[in-house]
């Protein structure tokens, strides 16, 4: 009852595998966007408008020590040349860079930057000549040229400023981005955390449920044992409590029965004066039959130990159950062998049981059947008792049944010689109380075999017994 | 006995030496070049350093019909800073440094501005590196990463790498420095 339970816990097992796949996604995600963030390119764009601002002021210097030096000399003049003419293709080289290409095209969303760009370039074409030709010294062209080339440097400033803003601006949202992957990762890590020790819990609750499931069963146990005892002892004390009314019935009952005191009128009366004393007496025997079951049960019955003569019990037994000079229709045959050991043994218990066993073997066996009763030693040793009977029999599947109490085979009432149902059971447990088994074979019409075979050890030394 | 195995153990060197040398002189000769001459026209590169072949105090000058005159290559790849994908010719910087005799391991390319940046020669083995004179069938001039620009095929050597390459892609060369 409790499997079911089990089972239905498999929802949540999913639920927890599917958070915890969702949040590794996510951490997974975040990681990537990290990851993303830091590969994102940075920013050459300060880079480059910087390197301009700095190759045009250098490009205006070499242009002012030329054109305003002293010419020592024609060699000076060539190298001075050759210094103004690298300066400016380094300038110039620089301008195309904030145009064209994957570099040049992040300066598109600043303002001016290309456009300043592409002026300059127009202006370096027309200058160049004039530029690159000046002659040091020549104070007129180089006011007119320095004039020209004076006026983009503010422009030129305020772009690299622009572009440091852009800069900020960019660097801020990808901060924000980084943050929010930070974010993201920290969540998917209290997610992974909290699917783990979810888990952790589920898995817990299993165990204690099968642990409280074993606890259940072990409680219902005991809680059966202890019915079982309350039962036991409810009949015991039961039983005791009957029985003394009962007595009063059967004790009044016989009164009436023999007349006492006064002959009876009417012959019905004595004859419903019989039947209370049998019903009483029936009533009687199985009462004394569950006590004596109830008393086995509860461990209450102890073995009176006595040295006792098998021979003898058996014949007292036979007597009881065929009395002399009654006649009823069957033949029983007494087989003893000579020489029989003594047994340790409760004599009444052992009594007991073999009343029961013949009684049974008379009940079951019709007029003109059979009834032989065997003492002696089995085969291999053990002191035996058999008793075979050419009655109705039973089935193999049967016999288990009619060990247990109350498993009258047939409903065998008053009338045909009465019977309580406890006689094979009790004769069972006399005989497991003597450490001695009790074996019963039969086959349906073909008669019964019970064979009581006692443990070595209850045989009691010859020498002894002397 | 022991004489004789030293004797042995002599011959065998002997022979070991033999075998080297003359190897090296069946080697030297082929690997030696003409006498680098000296470049007519302006000179657009030198290479300095390690070099066997030199032509001035300074190194092994080129001018430009010398460096074409070793064999030019196209390539084509994209790059940063240039729109669509360009194709590039030149020489092979491979093929520049056989011709120096280089025989260093690293190379300091140096820029027209003095930007320099070191890389290794094994570089120009394992990529077709070009020092491009042409983007698009035009020259290359000083004012736009010209008369020199050293190419990697960009494309080719896969994103993964490229920033790290992309450095090594000097423009308005001046000087390869062999250490």
């Amino acid at each position: 009852m409790k499997l079911p339970r089990l089972a239905r816990g498999r929802a949540p097992f999913f639920v927890i595998i599917l958070l915890f796949g969702v949040s590794l996604a996510f951490s997974f995600h975040a990681l990537l966007q990290q990851q993303l963030a830091q590969q994102l390119k940075l920013s050459d764009n300060l880079w480059l408008i910087t390197q301009l601002e700095v190759e045009y002021l250098r490009f205006l210097d070499a242009f002012d020590r030329f054109a305003l030096a002293d010419p020592s000399g024609e060699a000076d003049e060539a190298a001075g040349r050759r210094e103004l003419r690298r300066r400016l293709d380094v300038l110039w080289s620089r301008i195309p860079l904030l145009l064209t290409g994957e570099e040049g095209r992040q300066f598109k969303s600043i303002v001016d930057v290309q456009d300043m760009a592409r002026d300059l370039d127009a202006m370096f074409r027309v200058f160049e000549p004039a530029i690159v030709n000046i002659a040091p010294g020549d104070a007129e062209a180089y006011a007119t040229i320095r004039e020209r080339l004076e006026a983009p440097t503010r422009r030129i400033h305020a772009n690299v400023r622009r572009a440091f803003v852009a800069d900020e601006n960019e660097t801020a949202f990808r901060n924000a981005e980084l943050r929010q992957a930070y974010v993201m990762l920290a969540g998917s890590l209290v997610g992974i955390l909290m699917s783990g020790s979810l888990f952790i819990k589920f898995l817990t609750r299993q165990v204690s449920m099968v642990k409280s499931a074993e606890a259940r069963t072990r409680e219902a146990m005991y809680r059966a044992e202890a019915a079982n005892h309350a039962k036991t002892e409810f009949l015991a004390s039961m039983s005791h409590e009957l029985r003394t009314p009962l007595n009063a019935i059967i004790g009044f009952a016989e009164i009436l029965k023999q007349e006492m005191f006064g002959p009876i009128q009417n012959p019905r009366y004595l004859e419903y004066v019989e039947d209370i004393e049998k019903s009483g007496s029936h009533l009687l025997a199985v009462i004394s039959d569950i006590l004596d079951l109830a008393k086995i049960e509860s461990g209450k019955v102890r073995l009176e130990e006595q040295r006792v003569h098998l021979a003898e019990v058996v014949a007292l037994a036979a007597r009881i159950v065929w009395p002399e000079g009654v006649q009823t229709g069957l033949t029983v045959e007494l087989k003893i062998a000579p020489d029989l050991p003594l047994l340790r043994g409760d004599r009444r218990l052992i009594r007991q049981m073999v009343l029961n066993l013949l009684s049974n073997a008379a009940k079951f066996t019709p007029a003109g059947g059979t009834v032989t009763v065997e003492v002696g030693m089995a085969s291999d040793g053990r002191p035996m008792i058999r008793i075979l009977d050419t009655g109705i029999g039973m089935a193999s599947e049967d016999i288990s049944t009619a060990l247990q109490p109350f498993g009258q085979l047939a409903p065998v009432g008053i009338a045909n010689g009465g019977g309580t149902g406890l006689g094979l059971p009790l004769a069972k447990a006399f005989a497991d109380l003597h450490g001695a088994e009790l074996l019963v074979d039969s086959r349906p019409g073909c008669g019964t075999v019970v064979t009581l075979l006692f443990p070595p050890h209850r045989i009691v030394d010859r020498e002894d017994a002397a | 006995m022991w004489r004789v195995a030293s004797d042995h153990v002599f011959a065998r060197v002997a022979l070991a030496t033999l075998v080297l040398a003359v190897m090296s002189g069946l080697v030297l000769p082929a690997e030696a070049a003409p006498d680098l001459p000296r470049p007519q026209g302006e000179v657009v590169l030198v290479v300095t350093g390690n070099i066997a072949h030199k032509n001035s105090a300074a190194g092994a000058e080129f001018d430009l019909a010398m460096l074409e005159g070793l064999g030019t290559t196209a390539l084509r790849t994209s790059t940063p800073w240039t729109d669509g994908v360009p194709m590039f010719k030149g020489v092979l910087a491979r093929e520049v440094l056989r011709r120096v005799g280089a025989r260093g391991t690293r190379v300091r390319a140096i820029a027209l501005n003095e930007y320099a940046f070191e890389m290794p020669v094994s570089d120009f083995d394992e990529y077709p590196v070009i020092l491009a004179s042409e983007m698009n069938g035009e020259a290359l001039t000083a004012r736009d990463k010209g008369p020199l620009w050293i190419v990697y095929p960009l494309d080719q050597i896969g994103a993964g790498r490229n920033r790290s390459i992309e450095h090594r892609m000097v423009w308005q060369l001046v000087e390869l420095h062999v250490r």
